[in-house]
């Protein structure tokens, strides 16, 4: 196995039980119990999508403007994926253990040093706690079960990254009323932010300490009972094979599922970064204009199909095959968006469950993607392999915002109202999901120049890198 | 859910005996494992939805 290495032991006495051998299932451990382990990971550090809740009391508080206050988000957002790109490697090398240690410590401190940053006003430490510190624990944290799941679930691999990834869009769902409660229980000064913060980073650590002590990996060569390999290879793009993640990312493969990854997400963004304005413009001229607190609840409810899509689109793509349920996602979900700009303010129904199908698409997009890595790459470095693949997310989260935005005030400026409005953006986003339909059209089976050597056997072709798999 | 028993299925690196005695005990733990382990994970979820759905409801009456 990649990383494990028996009795010598790369870790100082004290932290001897991070190691990859510590972590090893004994006899009778129930695969049950990862899902949990990964869930107390994702569900802490999706609080990253509640940021949002931060920004209003730290404006006043500290003097700061609206750009100033999103800029430890953001910055969250970059070392995620920098981190999950660059980190990928080390968590297959060290475990999953090693990995949400370094994710629980990083997201907690990063709370810590930025309540010490508002305590004593000092922003630029609350952009370096959350933003830089924190965001190393997003990335990491976010890869760090994948490859486990995997292999402690090849018969669903969907199944069992959907529900790791759908705690990510958990997280924003508890942190967002709890931050705001306790933010109204503490005050929204420095010292009730302060406060909110330190208790934010102490209860996470505690949270995702469970996480680090329940994580195991199946002993080499464990399979679930009554399954073999074989059993998966029947489609025509899952491999037997493993290929290093250095090599992945020289397969066009790997590249065409980026291109995928980048289109998907951009378009549902598309919907997401604007949804309560959208909703309100749209029927605004209508005899039924959508009121404030509808518009929240139009939000709410694309969240809830965000993170059912994650859970129900990940587990079919274990029935009916990952190329099959990409076509789905981008070809239905163009169909969705033109429904909606053909459709216009002419049905408010249809708005909300064209809409709701986008949202659930964009969820799904991200939670089968590992289980598309592994069927294409092995189970051998998937999840450093996704993790360099989630800088098409980094991508997709400037793009997204950007084309919504520039279109909706371009339009606005030449004095259009209404759903003309974002006509023109939803024809981008059609065009975008037709060209990650395309991409994902051709995607072929790896070409076995890139597989790693087969324990004693010879490999089908000579691997371009060998990354010193020991067995 | 069902329960995997990795001994049965491949081999286990640390060759550890699982005794009558010991296995009942193991799996005993193990259930209370799965219960706390779930638990831990599902209130603060079932929050999380809770505040959701009160939200969603806001569509309905708006």
């Amino acid at each position: 196995m990649p990383g494990d290495d028996g009795l010598r032991s790369r870790f100082p006495i004290s932290f001897r039980f991070l190691d990859r051998s510590r972590t090893v299932a004994p006899p009778g451990w129930s695969r049950w119990l990862v899902p949990p382990a990964a869930l107390s990971v994702h569900l802490a550090i999706g609080q990253a999508y509640a940021w949002s809740v931060f920004k209003p009391p730290l404006e006043s508080a500290l003097g700061l403007s609206g750009t100033a206050s999103a800029l430890p988000f953001q910055l969250g957002i970059v070392m995620l994926g920098l981190s999950a790109a660059f980190g990928g490697t080390l968590v297959e090398r060290n475990g999953p253990r090693w990995a949400m240690f370094v994710s629980m410590t990083c997201f907690s401190s990063g709370f810590l040093l930025s309540a010490l940053g508002v305590a004593t006003r000092q922003y630029w430490l609350v952009v370096l706690g959350y933003g830089f510190v924190g965001g190393i624990g997003l990335g990491i944290g976010y890869i760090s079960p994948v490859s486990t799941l995997i292999k402690w679930f090849p018969d669903r691999p969907g199944m069992a990254t959907g529900i790791a990834i759908m705690g990510f869009g958990g997280g924003a769902l508890i942190a967002s009323p709890w931050s705001a409660a306790m933010l109204e229980s503490f005050g929204a000064g420095a010292g009730g932010i302060a406060t909110t913060f330190l208790v934010h980073g102490v209860i996470y650590a505690l949270f995702m300490s469970m996480g680090v002590l329940l994580v195991r990996v199946p002993p080499d060569g464990w399979l679930p009972r009554g399954w073999t390999p074989a059993r998966a290879a029947v489609r025509p793009l899952v491999t037997t094979a493993d290929v290093s993640a250095r090599n992945a990312i020289r397969t066009p493969q790997f590249w065409c599922l980026w291109v995928v990854l980048c289109c998907n997400v951009t378009a549902g963004i598309g919907i997401l970064e604007k949804a309560a304005p959208m909703i309100r413009d749209f029927f605004a001229g209508t005899a039924t204009p959508v009121a404030a607190g509808a518009a929240a609840g139009f939000v709410a409810l694309l969240s809830l199909a965000n993170m059912t899509g994650r859970i129900v689109w990940s587990s079919t793509s274990d029935l009916i095959g990952r190329k099959n349920v990409y076509r789905l996602y981008l070809g239905a979900g163009a169909l969705l968006y033109l429904a909606i700009a053909l459709a216009g303010d002419a049905s408010k129904p249809l708005f909300i469950v064209a809409a709701l199908g986008i949202l659930s698409f964009y969820g799904g997009g991200f939670a089968t993607v590992p289980a598309y890595l592994k069927d294409l790459f092995g189970t051998y470095q998937v999840g450093a392999i996704h993790g360099r693949l989630l800088t098409a997310w980094s991508t997709a989260g400037v793009l997204g915002p950007l084309i919504v935005n520039a279109v909706a005030d371009a339009q606005e400026a030449a004095g259009r109202s209404g759903p003309a409005l974002y006509t023109t953006s939803l024809y981008i986003m059609i065009a975008l999901l037709v060209g990650g339909f395309t991409a994902n059209e051709l995607i072929r089976p790896v070409h076995p120049r890139f597989h790693e050597p087969a324990a004693g056997a010879p490999a089908a072709g000579r691997p371009l890198t060998t990354e010193g798999r020991q067995s | 859910m069902t329960t995997e028993d990795p001994a049965a299925t491949g081999p286990h690196p640390t060759g550890e005996t699982t005794g009558e005695t010991t296995g009942r005990t193991a799996g005993g733990g193990r259930a209370v494992l799965m219960a706390v382990g779930w638990t831990w994970v599902g209130v603060p979820f079932a929050y999380g939805v809770w505040e959701l759905v009160r939200k969603v409801a806001q569509l309905f009456a708006g």
